[in-house]
C-alpha cells in the first residue's frame, strides 16, 4: 500500500537539501533541477498518497470513537526499533499519521509546492549582488544554490509537519519551515531592508512559537501523567477525545493555557493580530518565496495545527471563541491595509492576512456548528491555489519590470494576456464570485457562522466583520486587478513587457484552472469526513440562502466601487503619489503604525534592561570581585607601612611584644596557679 | 593482562606535549600534536560505539596509590555514560582546536604541547573516580589555561588569566574542603579512603546537617567553575582574552566540568541535601539564564556576546539538575554536550572573523556576508545552533530541559522560554548587524576567506552539532541509564 | 661587717637601669649609643640575678651572670665588628640611615 511509503514524501526533499546544500555548486542550475525533481516526485507521491486516504474516514465528526475516525500511523519505532528521542519516561517518535484531514492538505501541498518549483526554475537567475569594489565593479555571487536548498528544505519541513505523528515532530518541522522562511526572505541578504525583514519574521515569530513550546511542554506533562509518558505527545494519544476529557479534568487551567499556547503560535506563523507585523515586510524575499511560503503553505500551518488538534481545542470551548474572534478581526483590520497600498506584492500580503483570518473564524465557529470547521478548512484549500497564482502572475510582472509599484503599471494586459487572464480568475475567485472556487467556501464560512450565531451571539459579530471584509477584498482586489491591467501604461519600459517563460505560464495557467475546479469538490467530496458528515449548510441551502445573495451584493458592490475609482477612464484621478499619503490613508498606509510600537517597546524595555544589567555586571558584581583583590592589595599596602627598615622601630616592637607576652603569661599563670589547676 | 586503555587515552597527548616541544619545526610539532591528541578521540568514540549503551563503568582501573595510616589515596579510572561522551568531546576540541591554530606564528611548538597537556588534565578530572586524584587533574588544568591566556592572548591578557586562576582557584580550595570532610565524617570502624565508589556507600548516611554543609562546600567549587551568575565575572574575561584554542577549550569542557563535578559528586554523594537545595539550584539557573541573556543583549564584542550566552547555557543545565527528574537530567547532560560543540563552534567564527577581517566589534562589521560567505555561513550556523533551533544539538537539550522544569515546578518554566526569546533575539540581532546588509565594515579591501584548517576545524564541529540534533538516540543511549541509576539514588530517600 | 641592704635596692637599681636601657635601645640613632644601652640592659639583669641569688643564698643567680657578662662580651665584639662595616658602607653609624631593607 503506498501509505507504507508515506514516509518518502517528505524525506525525498529533505535528501535533496543535503544533497544541494553540499554539491550544489557543481551541478547544473546550481542544484535547480535536483531540488524541482525531487519536489515534484515527492508532490506526485503526496497526490496519490492523499487520494488513498481520501476516504479513511468512517464516523461522523464528533465520532462515537473519539478519534477522527481511523488514521494509518508509522512511526521511526516501527522501522527501527527505537524512537528518535528517549528521555526518561518520554518517548518522543517520528512518524507519518495519515488521516483525512492530512490527506485534505497533503495533496493541495504537493501540488503547490511542485507547481511552484518548476515556476522557480524559469524565475530564478543568477543575481548581481551588493557589494562594490573600490572601482565600482559589482560582485558576482549565484544565489541558486542556497535559493534551491532552501525549498526543498522548506517542502520536506512542510510535508514533514502536515505528515506528522507526534506533536514534537511537528514542532521540529515547523520551527525548520520558519528557519526557510527566514533565509529566504533574507536572500538578498545585501540589501539591508530584506535582512532587517527577515530578521523581524524570524524574532515575531519566535515569540508566538514560545508560546507554543510552552503549550508542548505542558501537555506533555499532563498528558503523560494520563496515560504515560511514552506516548505522551503523540497524535493518536492527544487526539483521544476519552483521553482528552481525562486530562481536562484532572488539569483543566494547564489544558487550556497549552491550547492557547498552541493557537498563539499559530497567530505568529499565520500572521494573525497582534503578531501580524512581519509578514508584508516578509514580500521582500523573491516572489516564488512569498507565493509558497508566505501565501500557499508555511502560513497555512497555523490554521492547520488548529485543524489538526480540533478535538483538544473543542475541550476548552473558551479558546476557539478567542479564535474566531482573532480571526474575524484581523481578516477586516487587514483588508482595511490592503485598500491603499500601491505595493502589489504588499497588497497580496495585506490580503493572505486577512485570508487567514477567514479560515480561522471558521475554525473557531466549528466551537458551535461543525461545518464551520469544514468550511474553514475548504477556504484554505481554495486560497492557497489563488492566491499562489495571485502571487505567481504578480512574480510574472515583477519579472518583466523589476517594479512592483502599481502606479507605475497599468494597461497591462495588452502586453502579458496570459498573466492577465489568470490573476482575473484568481480576482474573481478571492472576491467569492462564483463559479470560481472562493464563492463556495466563502458564502460556506458565512452561512456557518451566521448559523453559529443561534448558539451564542458573539458568532454574529463574527459574521458581520465577514460580510464587511468580503466587500472589501472584493473592492481592493479588483482596484488591484484594473490599476494593473487596464487603462494605458503608465511606466517608461514598454519594450520589456511580456509574459514569463514557459514554465511559469504553465504553471500560471494550471493554477488557473484549479481555481475553478477546488470549488466543486464541495459536490464530489462525498467519501471524506468534512463534507460528507460535516456541513451543516449543503450546497442546495446554499443556492437558495438569502446570505449568499447578500454576501454577492457586497462583493458586487465592492467591485462596483473599484471600477468607479480605478476603473480606465478614473484611474489616473486617484492615484495619491509617491511620499504624499496623508490622513486616514495615511495611517492605514503606516499600518496604524503597529510596528513602530513594538520598535519603540523593545528597544525602551529590552534593550534598556540590557543596558542596565550590562552595566550592573561592570559595576557592580565584577567590580565587588575585583573590591576583594584591591582590598588585599590595601592590606598589604597597610602592613607594610610598619616595615621601615630601621632597627630601633624593630627593637621598639620587640620590646612590646616581649612585654605583652610577659603581661599574658603572668596572668594565665596566676589565673591557673590561683584556681589549682 | 589487561591494556589500560585509559591510561594510556589519559597520558598519551601528555607524552605527545614532550615530544612536540623536542620537535624543532613548527611543521613537524604541529602534526604530531595532531596525532597525540586524537588517540583518546579514538578510545573514546570506541566507547561511545557500543551497543546498547553503557551501563556501568568501563575501562576500569583501579591502583592503590597511597596506604598509610593516615591516608589511603587509590588511582581509580573509568568512564560510564556521563564521562564517556565528555571524555570524547574532550579529544574532539582539542584536535579541532590544534587543527583551527595550524599556522600558529608565535611559539608554535609551547602552543601545542601546552594544549595537549590541558588535554590530559581534563581528560584525567573525567575519568577519575577518586576524590583525590579527581582534585588533582582538576587543579593542574588551570596551569596550562593560564599559560595559554596569559602569553597568546589579548591585549588584557594577563589581568584575565591572573582573575581566572585565582578565582577558580580559590573557589576549588573550599571544594578541598569539601572532599576533606567527606574523607574524616566517615564513620567510624569504616576504612577511611577518597575512592569515591567506596565513600558513596557512606555519605548518604551523614548527618543532615553535615550533608548540606558539604554539599554547599562542593557547591562553591562547581558553580564557580560552570559558571553560574554571581560568580561568573571571571568568564568574559576569560573567554574574550583568550586566544581562540584557549576560549574553544575553556568554553567546551572546562565549563563542563563543573557541571560534571556538580552531577557525579555532589549530586551522587549527597542526595538529600540536592532534594532540600534544588530549589537554590533552580534560582540560580533562571537567573543566570535570564541575567546573562539580557547582557548579551547589551554587547558590541561578538566574542564577549558568545561568553556570556555560554553563561546563559549553563544556566539550563543548572536548571535541569535542579529538576531532579531524569527528563530533566537528561537535558542537563546532553546540554553539556550540546554546547560543548555550539559554543566552541561560536568562539572559533569569531577567531575567523577577527583574522579575516580584523575586528570583532559588531558595529566596526557589517555586511561581511557579501565578501566573505563561507565565514558568513558558518557563523550563522554557529549562532542559529546556539540559540536552541530544532536540527542541533541544543534543541533537544532545551526541550528536554523544559519539559523537566515543567514537571518538577510547574509554571516556573515561563522564565526559561523567556530565556528562548531573548537568546534568539541577540543572535539574530548580531547577524544581521554583522553579516547582513550594507558592507559597511572597514577594511574591506584586505579582508579574506576562512583558511582551509579554520574550515576543517569548524566543518568537523558543525557536523557533530547536527548529527547529535537529528539524532539523538546516539547519545541519550548512554546518557539514559546513568540518569536512572543516579536518580534512583535519590528518589530511595 | 657587709651593709646588709635590702633586697629591693637592688632590684630599683636594676629596673632603672632596664629603663634605661630600653629607652636608648628605642630613642637613640648613633649604632654605639644602642649598643651601650644593650650592655645597659644585660647589666641591669645580672645585677638582678646577683641580689636575688644572694638573697636566696643560692649560687644559680651568680653562675648564670657570670654566664651573662661572657655572652655581652662576645655580642659587643660582633656587634662592633658589623657597625664597622655599616660605617664602610655609609660613612656613618647613625641606624636612621640605614633602612634599605623596608617594605
Amino acid at each position: 500500500m503506498v501509505m507504507e511509503y508515506a514516509w518518502l514524501i517528505p524525506a525525498l526533499p529533505l535528501a535533496a537539501f543535503v544533497l544541494v546544500t553540499l554539491f550544489g555548486s557543481r551541478l547544473p542550475e546550481r542544484g535547480g533541477y535536483i531540488s524541482a525533481g525531487a519536489i515534484v516526485a515527492s508532490g506526485a507521491l503526496a497526490v496519490y498518497t492523499a487520494w488513498e486516504s481520501w476516504g479513511r474516514l468512517t464516523e461522523s465528526f464528533r465520532g462515537e470513537h473519539g478519534h477522527w475516525g481511523e488514521a494509518f500511523t508509522w512511526t521511526f519505532q516501527d522501522a527501527l526499533g527505537t524512537a528518535w528521542l528517549e528521555a526518561g519516561n518520554f518517548v518522543f517518535d517520528l512518524g507519518v499519521y495519515l488521516d483525512s484531514i492530512t490527506a485534505w492538505l497533503l495533496g493541495a501541498v504537493g501540488i503547490l509546492t511542485a507547481g511552484i518549483a518548476l515556476y522557480s526554475i524559469g524565475y530564478i537567475r543568477p543575481e548581481k549582488e551588493g557589494y562594490h569594489l573600490d572601482d565600482g565593479s559589482p560582485i558576482h555571487v549565484d544565489g541558486r544554490q542556497r535559493y534551491y536548498a532552501a525549498l526543498a528544505l522548506f517542502v520536506g519541513s512542510m510535508l514533514g509537519f502536515v505528515l506528522g505523528s507526534n506533536l514534537l515532530e511537528m514542532f521540529v518541522f515547523w520551527e525548520l519551515m520558519g528557519l526557510c522562511s527566514y533565509l529566504l526572505i533574507g536572500f538578498w541578504y545585501a540589501k539591508p531592508s530584506a535582512a532587517a525583514a527577515a530578521k523581524k519574521a524570524f524574532l515575531v515569530t519566535r515569540v508566538g512559537d514560545v508560546f507554543f513550546l510552552g503549550g508542548l511542554v505542558t501537555l506533555a506533562v499532563i498528558f503523560g501523567d494520563a496515560v504515560g509518558s511514552a506516548v505522551a505527545l503523540d497524535l493518536s494519544t492527544l487526539l483521544d477525545t476519552a483521553t482528552i476529557e481525562a486530562v481536562a479534568a484532572a488539569h483543566p487551567t494547564a489544558l487550556g493555557l497549552s491550547v492557547l499556547g498552541l493557537f498563539l503560535g499559530a497567530v505568529g506563523k499565520s500572521a494573525q493580530l497582534p503578531l501580524h507585523v512581519w509578514l508584508p515586510d516578509a514580500m521582500e524575499g523573491p516572489t516564488t518565496v512569498s507565493a509558497l511560503i508566505h501565501a500557499a503553505t508555511m502560513v497555512k500551518a497555523g490554521v492547520f495545527l488548529v485543524a489538526r488538534f480540533f478535538p483538544l481545542f473543542d475541550a476548552v470551548p473558551w479558546v476557539l471563541y478567542t479564535v474566531a474572534v482573532v480571526g474575524a478581526v484581523t481578516a477586516f483590520v487587514a483588508a482595511t491595509m490592503a485598500v491603499v497600498n500601491y505595493d502589489i506584492k504588499r497588497v497580496l500580503a495585506f490580503s493572505t492576512i486577512s485570508q487567514l483570518g477567514y479560515m480561522f473564524m471558521g475554525l473557531g465557529v466549528g466551537a458551535a456548528v461543525a461545518g464551520g470547521f469544514a468550511a474553514g478548512l475548504f477556504h484554505l484549500l481554495n486560497h492557497a491555489f489563488f492566491k499562489a497564482l495571485l502571487f505567481l502572475c504578480a512574480g510574472a510582472v515583477g519579472f518583466a519590470l523589476h517594479n512592483y509599484d502599481m502606479r507605475d503599471f497599468g494597461g497591462l494586459k495588452e502586453y502579458m494576456p496570459i498573466t492577465a487572464w489568470t490573476m482575473l480568475a484568481a480576482t474573481l475567485a478571492i472576491s467569492g464570485i462564483p463559479p470560481f472556487s472562493g464563492f463556495f467556501s466563502k458564502d460556506e464560512l458565512l452561512a456557518e457562522a451566521f448559523l453559529a450565531g443561534k448558539e451564542h451571539a458573539l458568532f454574529y459579530g463574527v459574521w458581520a466583520l465577514a460580510l464587511v471584509t468580503a466587500g472589501l477584498t472584493a473592492y481592493y482586489m479588483f482596484r488591484l486587478w484594473f490599476m494593473t491591467f487596464l487603462g494605458d501604461y503608465r511606466g517608461d519600459h514598454e519594450e520589456e513587457l511580456a509574459d514569463g517563460t514557459w514554465h511559469m505560464n504553465l504553471v500560471l495557467g494550471v493554477f488557473a484552472v484549479f481555481t475553478l475546479v477546488t470549488g466543486f469538490a464541495v459536490f464530489f467530496a462525498s467519501d471524506n469526513l468534512l463534507f460528507h458528515h460535516a456541513l451543516e449548510v449543503t450546497p442546495a441551502k446554499l443556492v437558495t440562502s438569502w446570505k449568499t445573495y447578500l454576501s454577492l451584493g457586497v462583493a458586487g458592490a465592492g467591485i462596483a466601487l473599484a471600477w468607479t475609482r480605478y476603473g480606465p477612464d478614473n484611474v489616473e484621478d486617484h492615484l495619491t503619489p509617491v511620499g504624499e499619503e496623508t490622513g486616514a490613508e495615511g495611517v492605514m498606509i503606516d499600518r496604524y503604525y503597529v510596528t513602530e510600537a513594538y520598535y519603540k517597546a523593545t528597544d525602551a524595555i529590552v534593550l534598556g534592561l540590557a543596558r542596565l544589567f550590562d552595566a550592573f555586571d561592570t559595576h557592580v558584581v565584577d567590580w565587588s570581585v575585583d573590591a576583594i583583590g584591591r582590598f588585599n592589595d590595601w592590606m598589604g599596602r597597610v602592613g607594610s607601612r610598619w616595615q621601615t627598615g630601621r632597627v630601633s622601630d624593630y627593637a621598639t616592637w620587640i620590646l612590646s611584644g616581649l612585654l605583652a607576652f610577659v603581661v599574658i603569661v603572668v596572668y594565665i599563670l596566676r589565673y591557673t596557679i590561683g584556681r589549682g589547676i | 593482562m589487561t591494556v589500560p586503555w585509559l591510561s594510556i587515552a589519559i597520558f598519551t597527548p601528555l607524552v605527545g606535549a614532550v615530544l612536540t616541544m623536542l620537535a624543532g619545526r613548527r611543521q613537524i610539532g604541529r602534526v604530531v600534536s595532531l596525532i597525540a591528541s586524537v588517540v583518546p578521540l579514538g578510545i573514546g568514540a570506541g566507547v561511545l560505539a557500543r551497543t546498547p549503551g553503557i551501563d556501568d563503568f568501563v575501562l576500569k582501573e583501579s591502583i592503590a596509590w597511597v596506604s598509610t595510616d593516615s591516608l589511603t589515596i587509590t588511582y581509580t579510572m573509568a568512564l560510564d555514560g556521563l564521562s564517556a561522551p565528555l571524555f570524547a568531546l574532550t579529544a574532539l576540541l582539542v584536535a579541532a582546536a590544534i587543527l583551527f591554530s595550524w599556522e600558529e606564528t608565535k611559539r608554535p611548538l609551547s602552543f601545542f604541547a601546552l594544549l595537549l597537556v590541558l588535554e590530559t588534565s581534563v581528560l584525567g578530572v573525567f575519568a577519575a573516580l577518586d576524590l583525590f586524584v579527581f582534585y588533582v587533574f582538576w587543579e593542574f588544568v588551570l596551569i596550562p589555561m593560564f599559560f595559554l591566556i596569559a602569553i597568546w592572548g589579548g591585549a588584557h591578557r594577563r589581568y584575565a588569566a591572573t582573575k581566572f586562576f585565582v578565582y577558580t582557584f580559590l573557589a576549588s580550595l573550599v571544594m578541598l574542603l569539601g572532599f576533606m570532610g567527606m574523607y574524616f565524617g566517615l564513620p567510624d570502624g569504616v576504612p577511611a579512603t577518597f575512592n569515591f565508589l567506596e565513600l558513596q556507600q557512606y555519605t548518604a548516611g551523614f548527618s543532615v546537617e553535615l550533608q548540606i554543609l558539604l554539599f554547599v562546600a562542593l557547591l562553591v567549587g562547581f558553580a564557580v567553575k560552570m559558571p553560574v551568575v554571581p560568580v561568573h565575572t571571571w568568564l568574559p574575561w576569560a573567554h574574550v582574552e583568550a586566544p581562540t584554542a584557549g576560549s574553544v577549550l575553556l568554553a567546551g569542557v572546562l565549563l563542563k566540568m563543573g557541571a560534571y563535578g556538580l552531577i557525579r559528586f555532589a549530586i551522587g554523594a549527597f542526595p538529600f541535601a540536592a532534594v532540600k537545595l534544588a530549589p537554590l539550584l533552580l534560582v540560580i539557573g533562571i537567573v543566570s539564564i535570564l541575567y546573562a541573556a539580557l547582557v548579551c543583549l547589551a554587547q558590541n564584542d561578538l566574542k564577549r556576546m558568545v561568553a556570556f550566552s555560554s553563561i546563559s547555557h549553563m544556566g539550563v543545565a543548572m536548571l535541569g539538575i535542579a529538576t531532579l527528574n531524569e527528563i530533566g537530567f537528561m537535558g542537563a547532560i546532553y546540554m553539556l554536550i550540546a554546547h560543548g560543540l555550539l559554543s566552541p563552534l561560536a568562539f572559533m567564527m569569531c577567531g575567523s572573523i577577527q583574522h579575516g577581517w580584523g575586528t570583532r566589534e559588531i558595529d566596526k562589521l557589517g555586511g561581511i556576508m557579501q565578501k566573505t560567505p563561507t565565514m558568513g555561513t558558518f557563523t550563522m550556523a554557529a549562532f542559529i545552533g546556539s540559540l536552541g533551533f530544532p536540527g542541533f544539538a541544543g534543541f533537544i537539550a532545551e526541550i528536554a530541559v523544559l519539559v523537566g522544569t515543567y514537571q518538577a515546578f510547574g509554571w516556573i518554566v515561563i522564565f526559561p522560554l523567556l530565556g528562548v526569546v531573548l537568546t534568539a533575539g541577540y543572535y539574530i540581532w548580531a547577524i544581521q548587524r554583522a553579516l547582513h546588509g550594507e558592507l559597511t565594515a572597514e577594511h574591506a579591501d584586505s579582508a579574506h576567506e576562512m583558511p582551509f584548517y579554520e574550515t576543517a576545524a569548524v566543518g568537523v564541529l558543525t557536523f557533530f552539532a547536527i548529527v547529535y540534533g537529528v539524532w539523538p538516540a546516539l547519545l541519550t543511549e548512554h546518557i539514559n541509564p546513568f540518569v536512572e541509576g543516579l536518580l534512583s539514588t535519590v528518589g530511595v530517600i | 661587717m657587709a651593709v646588709e641592704l635590702a633586697t629591693w635596692w637592688y632590684v630599683a637599681l636594676s629596673g632603672t637601669l632596664f629603663a634605661i636601657g630600653t629607652w636608648g635601645l628605642m630613642n637613640r640613632d648613633n649604632a654605639i649609643m644602642i649598643l651601650m644601652s644593650i650592655e645597659l640592659l644585660l647589666n641591669a639583669a645580672n645585677i638582678n640575678f646577683a641580689a636575688f641569688s644572694a638573697a636566696h643564698g643560692a649560687q644559680d643567680g651568680f653562675t648564670f651572670a657570670l654566664f651573662s657578662i661572657a655572652i655581652a662580651a662576645g655580642e659587643a665584639a660582633v656587634g662592633l665588628a658589623i657597625f664597622v662595616n655599616l660605617f664602610r658602607l655609609q660613612d656613618s653609624v647613625d641606624v636612621s640611615k640605614a633602612t634599605l631593607l623596608r617594605g
